[in-house]
């Protein structure tokens, strides 16, 4: 983490580096002039000027070095505008110390036309990371594409296939979003000029889900209105129409394929059963705040949540499946002791395919409720301590519930012999029938004390 | 980038000039604002711990880096320091040992406390207490009479033997327990827990401190043991009292009805909002919610100590002093309720092992207020289905020394501060059950197998609770601070 006054000042350097270069161009214009008359600049003209020079760009290379270490920046760009201005500022230093050593005072004129002439590139350089390689000659370069593309065959509206990554998706990331996703300036750090650069996503994650442009950052981000913070462009950039974006969306859908069209035109493989990464919907996550519930990521790598009532015991069958529901695919230990929930609410949780841990504690469900669940394929810990699930729960217990490790049945009207079944049935299962341990202890003998051991060798 | 950094940083030119010309003089202005963008910057390092970040809602909670075993802690805490030698580390043979001097082989100038540095002699004292063997998933454990209840749940437990702590004095040895360093000002176990994982209860603080009195000497028992150091300060321990107000100040006074107070506090927030918008200061933040919480805490504490759904049975085996408010068998039955209403971390402090003379009368009396209710605890806990995902740790801030302090008679002697080794326990939350890990010399005086420091076990409950000890960290001053400091090894041995 980049000190933040560093960085402050590290971001005055598009607003500095202005300075070195209106004065190198006044000093220049105003030696020129003096050339012209035959009439040396003073020096109390000349010194000044130098000296400003000097610090501006002493101001500007340090501002830049600041900014670079930032991230989202590097590259070769950077490289020729970093060495480029540094070169500029050290022009700019000898070109002022010149003037106070008499000696030295010939080499004033070369150094100050030196730093006129380096500045332009080192300008450019830094221009083409802040608004994209090619932003000076883009026009001329699209008015040649257009007219190409008026003669050849394709339009430009042929249905996205899938495998038109070069010919119709890239010119588009290449057109609005490379100048700051690209080699050398990765916003976000994201770049989108090269298929791996796109598939390695940026800060937050990956860019695009293939196969679900709904759920693709890229997409989400470049739908969002043009006045959103987070919207791509950002705020007062071009942006590409809705069907260009529909393009993309399109293109992502069918499984944001990067081949030619020959190899895509296969049907496509059967996405590998990778565990993905689920988000939440924030509506729902808010909705159960309100509500008082608890909601926890408690894998980041596949976004399994843990959902805890422990706070809001008054809680309801409909509230719960409302709360619920849109959260269910994602749930992966829940907690609904002590609230008011019945046989209602389980029928959203038997919709619960990544469900590890369930209480049930001290609720209203009943056996035949519990019978709903014993699909869960992944369910391994039931606490159904202090629910009145009564004898048939051993029943209903020993078939299904493919995964099931452990259940609690402390004060849940199951009875030694019910108990017993169900040990029978499931002999791996551990029936946790919450009776305290009767372990005694066995005693060591009597002991009387002496001295009589020998000393420790 | 943190939203609260991006924030932060968009403080605009015109702001920075504006707060350079409001200041005396431009340049203390930019330092002025230079050092709050540093702070800012601070602070929003600190926001992001980990990956689940914002998820939680939490207060604070970055989330957990890894699934987690555990997703709560109840901690209690034997303050003055329980003798290892009486309770849990079986010595037999050192009962042909009485009264032998302690050898130098044994003792190879450790340290003393000014309290015994002055004897002439260190005279061995064998524990008095008979000792019973409890089924465990090993060859079973030995526990002395002393703790038949904790015996029985041996099944239950992980007992190492082979703790050990830098510390020799009360204060310390707490602290260092407590927050991983010796020297106050850094911030609590709770606190840290707090900060990384966030609140899991709307209308309970994250990190609960309930504190019994004890039989023998007592220490005293400062609130910077639950304090946050430099955390912010929603990651404080909150204490509740025994008796009627268990949070002091927390009732309306006569007069204000809750409405009255709804109101009031619309109107404190709403100021409070102002200002905080005008200084950016996060304590602010921190203020609000607070005020939030005791105003939810209102309803919420009332209904906590409220024991009349509790029913005969599970009271009964809390024990006899489960209906004395501020009892360790009250305090056991209040973590319960604690934990399943979703506080985080409840630290039960029972005070006065400190038994320096008169050990045998005084451990008795100890060991009688908290066996049967600890045990209970965790029997309460596992019958509920909890236990799987509660971390129960039983520790002293050090043990105590094989030799008597003061006279030694068969049935009464005395024991000094011991910090080289001694023994805790542990349960739930994904530590191993039923086991015993490291083992002393024959004199319980030095670890001959696992030594195990607090740095270890730091980063070893961590890992249980989902969180990497080297990534938990704050930005303080320029640096970045752990629980663990630059220390600490995750040790698998513990783990279920
Ligand atoms: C003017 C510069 C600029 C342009 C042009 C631009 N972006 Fe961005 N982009 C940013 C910045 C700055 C960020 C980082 C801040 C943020 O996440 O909002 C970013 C972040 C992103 C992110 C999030 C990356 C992550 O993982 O955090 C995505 C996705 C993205 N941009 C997509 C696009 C797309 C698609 C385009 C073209 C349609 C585009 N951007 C054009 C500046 C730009």
């Amino acid at each position: 983490m980049l000190d933040a006054a560093l960085q402050f000042v590290g971001r005055t350097h598009p607003m500095v580096l202005h300075l070195p270069i209106g004065i190198v161009a006044a000093l220049l214009a105003l030696e020129a002039l003096a050339l012209l008359r035959r009439d040396p600049l003073p020096r109390s003209v000349r010194a000044p000027l130098a000296w400003l020079l000097a610090a501006s760009a002493a101001a500007s290379v340090a501002s830049g070095l600041l900014l670079s270490s930032e991230d989202g920046y590097g590259g070769r760009t950077l490289d020729l505008h970093k060495w480029l201005g540094i070169a500029v500022g050290l022009a700019a230093a000898a070109c002022a110390v010149s003037l106070h050593i008499p000696r030295a005072r010939p080499l004033y004129g070369p150094l100050v036309v030196v730093c006129g002439v380096l500045i332009i590139p080192a300008g450019h350089f830094g221009a083409a990371m802040t608004h994209g390689e090619g932003f000076l000659t883009a026009p001329l370069r699209e008015h040649a594409a257009a007219q190409r593309s008026r003669e050849g065959p394709n339009g430009g509206t042929l249905p996205v296939a899938g495998g038109e990554y070069a010919t119709r998706i890239a010119p588009i990331f290449e057109r609005y979003c490379v100048s700051c996703h690209g080699e050398s300036t990765r916003k976000g750090k994201l770049a989108l000029h090269t298929p791996a650069a796109i598939m390695a996503g940026g800060a937050t994650g990956p860019a695009l889900e293939p196969r679900d442009a709904e759920a693709s950052e890229l997409v989400f981000r470049m739908r969002l209105p043009a006045d959103d913070d987070a919207a791509m462009p950002p705020k007062g950039k071009p942006r590409p129409d809705e069907a260009t974006i529909a393009l993309i969306a399109a293109w992502i859908d069918a499984g944001a394929n990067f081949e030619d069209d020959e190899q895509t035109a296969a049907p496509p493989a059967a996405p590998a059963p990778r565990p993905t990464r689920l988000e939440a919907p924030a509506e729902a996550l808010a909705a159960l705040h309100a509500a008082h519930a608890h909601v926890e990521v408690i894998d980041p790598a596949t976004g399994a949540l843990w959902v805890s009532f422990a706070s809001a015991p008054g809680i309801g069958d409909d509230a719960a499946r409302r709360l619920l529901a849109p959260v269910s695919p994602m749930v992966a230990e829940l907690s609904l002791a002590r609230t008011a929930i019945g046989d209602p609410t389980l029928d959203i949780v038997a919709d619960m395919p990544r469900l590890r841990v369930l209480s049930l504690a001290h609720t209203r469900c009943t056996a035949e409720g519990l019978g709903r669940l014993s699909a869960l394929p992944l369910l391994e810990v039931l606490s159904l301590a202090g629910v009145s699930v009564g004898e048939s729960a051993a029943r209903v217990l020993a078939t299904g519930f493919p995964a099931l490790r452990k259940v609690h049945v402390w004060d849940s009207g199951m009875d030694d012999a019910g108990i017993a079944q169900l040990r029978a049935a499931r002999p791996y299962l551990m029936v946790e029938s919450g009776q305290p341990p009767t372990d005694a202890g066995e005693p060591e003998p009597d002991f009387t004390f002496s001295s009589d051991a020998p000393p420790p060798s | 980038m943190h939203p609260i950094e991006e924030h932060y940083l968009d403080l605009t030119r015109r702001r920075f000039f504006g707060a350079c010309a409001q200041s005396v003089s431009g340049a203390v202005g930019a330092l002025a604002l230079a050092s709050l963008l540093r702070g800012a910057s601070e602070r929003a390092a600190n926001t992001a711990t980990g990956p689940g970040a914002g998820v939680g809602g939490a207060v604070g909670g970055g989330g957990v880096h890894f699934p987690p075993r555990a997703k709560r802690v109840i901690y209690m805490h034997m303050e003055g320091a329980p003798s290892q030698i009486d309770l849990f580390d079986y010595k037999p043979e050192l009962r042909r040992r009485f009264n032998q001097d302690l050898p130098d082989s044994i003792r190879r100038g450790q340290r003393l406390t000014g309290m015994t540095s002055g004897q002439d002699r260190f005279p061995v004292a064998p524990s008095m207490f008979r000792f019973s063997r409890y089924a465990n998933n090993e060859s079973g454990a030995w526990v002395s009479e002393l703790m038949p209840h904790t015996g029985s749940i041996a099944r239950e437990i992980c007992f190492v033997h082979s703790m050990h702590t830098e510390a020799i004095n009360h204060e310390p040895g707490i602290t260092f327990f407590q927050t991983g360093s010796q020297q106050p000002g850094r911030p609590s176990f709770g606190s840290w827990i707090s900060y990384g994982l966030g609140s899991a209860s709307a209308n309970l603080p994250t990190f609960v401190v309930l504190i019994s009195q004890g039989f023998g000497n007592m220490q005293a028992l400062s609130a910077r043991f639950w304090g946050c150091g430099f955390l912010p300060s929603e990651h404080q321990g909150c204490r509740l009292r025994a008796g009627a107000d268990p949070v002091l100040f927390l009732r309306d006074p006569p007069g204000v009805d809750r409405a009255d107070r709804r109101a009031m506090l619309d109107l404190v927030g709403e100021l409070n909002r102002r200002e905080m918008e005008r200084t950016l200061d996060p304590e602010i933040r921190a203020r609000i919610a607070q005020h939030e919480m005791a105003y939810r805490m209102q309803m919420s504490v009332p209904e906590l100590v409220d024991l009349s759904g509790e029913d005969e049975a599970t009271l009964e085996m809390y024990g006899p002093q489960v209906r004395t408010p501020g009892s360790f068998a009250s305090n056991c039955l209040l973590a319960r309720r604690l934990a399943e209403r979703g506080v985080r971390f409840i630290q039960l402090y029972m005070r006065g092992w400190d038994a320096h003379n008169n050990l045998p009368a005084e451990i008795r009396l100890q060991s009688a207020a908290v066996d049967q209710p600890q045990a209970a605890l965790v029997k309460d806990l596992k019958r509920r289905g909890m236990l799987d995902d509660t971390l129960v740790i039983w520790a002293g801030e050090f043990g105590r020394t094989v030799y008597s302090q003061g006279d030694l008679t068969e049935t009464n002697y005395g024991r000094d501060h011991h910090p080289r080794c001694f023994t805790i326990w542990m349960a739930g939350g994904g530590v191993k059950p039923g086991v015993s890990i490291g083992r002393t010399d024959e004199y319980s005086y030095n670890i001959v197998e696992n030594p195990i420091d607090v740095h270890d076990l730091h980063a070893t409950l961590l890992h249980l609770l989902g969180l990497d000890h080297e990534r938990l960290v704050f930005r303080h001053e320029g640096r970045d601070f752990r629980l663990t400091d630059v220390f600490g090894k995750v040790r698998r041995e513990l783990l279920a």
